[in-house]
């Protein structure tokens, strides 16, 4: 019975209620006694709180933080972690990885049978557009080799006298078009062939 | 905190330095004051709460933005530092900056300086609950989620060393005498 008083008393001193509680200490020096000790025990438990902490300390934990991180950010690769920024985007890094799939997919393909007979329309396409632009990079290459050739001028008279060659072709295989075919020439045409 | 703490835990995920100066500002105190009462130790207190707020700044990510979690996080990290302190320095002396909490002038020197040594002699647990109970003033809800205990669990675990603390001090109080 009085357990279940003590236990009373420290429920209605937890929710601050004094008065109630040494309204039911009273009559009975053991709850009263309880009830004193407990008051008091409560009162000195409050008085060990610490409510600032020494003077600096937060400036000195800040400190350490930001200082820690400084040294974090200078042992950092700058492209290794460029790279692992691209590739911790899943949109770029799913299309990343598919098109190096597709590119190792035609060159395979590509590899091991140059023109078959039975080549499907896509896989005359992929290749067509490989050749494309092989074509590209060759041509930029013979570029190159001209810009740094020597012999600039001779490469340039025989362009033009290649480019003449190939007009004056062009000319006759229209004109022998022409005629088996009794069609003349349309007259602005002279103006294009100069 | 007057700022919603999601907005702050954003700061805090990017490291930016104003986040953590208003957690700092909010908890250091507290934690340095749980470290103080569970060690005894002024010294260790201080390196205690630099060292929980070091951790915390690393493992920041794991907490997924709330305020409970990291309440609790921050907790766990103080509770096991101070109790790795208090099992290593056992047998030597626990209450060696007993002066800083209770100073010799103080009028109820005896009363502080019985509950103290009281306090210090309660298991690890116990002493526990009554430091963030008593001491810190933390509810019974905010306790239970911090040690993940229900909560009338925790309030009859808290009058229990209540009872247990007293008749602690008085057995001081018979051998002093």
């Amino acid at each position: 019975m009085k357990e279940d008083l003590k236990i009373k008393i420290l429920e209605l001193l937890d929710e601050g209620k004094f008065k109630e509680a040494g309204k039911i200490a009273k009559g009975s020096l053991e709850l009263e006694e309880f009830y004193r000790e407990q008051t008091l025990l409560k009162e000195t438990l409050k008085s060990f709180k610490i409510r600032r902490t020494p003077d600096n300390l937060n400036e000195k934990i800040l400190e350490k933080l930001f200082e820690e991180k400084e040294v974090a950010k200078d042992f950092e690769i700058p492209l290794l972690n460029s790279l692992l920024k691209i590739f911790s985007f899943p949109k770029i890094s799913f299309s990343a990885a598919l098109s190096i799939l597709t590119l190792t997919l035609v060159l395979i393909i590509y590899s091991i049978n140059p023109i078959p007979e039975n080549l499907s329309y896509y896989t005359y396409k992929v290749k067509s557009k490989i050749e494309f632009y092989l074509d590209k990079i060759d041509s930029a290459k013979d570029l190159f080799v001209f810009m740094i050739d020597t012999k600039r001028e001779e490469v340039i008279k025989d362009l033009i006298k290649k480019e003449a060659n190939k007009k004056n072709e062009e000319v006759k295989k229209w004109q022998i078009k022409t005629e088996k075919s009794r069609r003349e020439l349309p007259y602005f045409y002279h103006l294009f062939l100069g | 905190m007057i700022m919603e703490f999601n907005k702050i835990y954003k700061g805090l995920e990017k490291n930016e330095k104003w986040a953590w100066k208003m957690i700092l500002e909010n908890y250091s105190s507290r934690i340095y004051s749980y470290i103080l009462n569970f060690s005894g130790s002024r010294e260790f207190a201080e390196e205690g709460t630099q060292e929980v707020f070091f951790r915390m700044f690393k493992s920041i990510k794991k907490i997924k933005g709330k305020k409970e979690d990291f309440e609790k996080y921050l907790y766990t990290i103080a509770k096991n530092y101070s109790i790795d302190h208090y099992r290593k320095n056992k047998n030597i002396n626990i209450i060696e900056d007993k002066d800083y909490l209770i100073p010799r002038w103080d009028p109820d020197f005896e009363t502080k300086d019985l509950v103290w040594r009281g306090i210090n002699q309660l298991e690890e647990e116990d002493r526990e609950l009554i430091i963030l109970r008593e001491i810190e003033g933390y509810s019974y809800e905010e306790i239970s989620n911090l040690l993940d205990i229900p909560m009338g669990t925790v309030k009859s675990r808290i009058n229990r060393v209540r009872l247990k603390l007293a008749e602690i001090i008085k057995s001081l109080q018979g051998r002093k005498q």
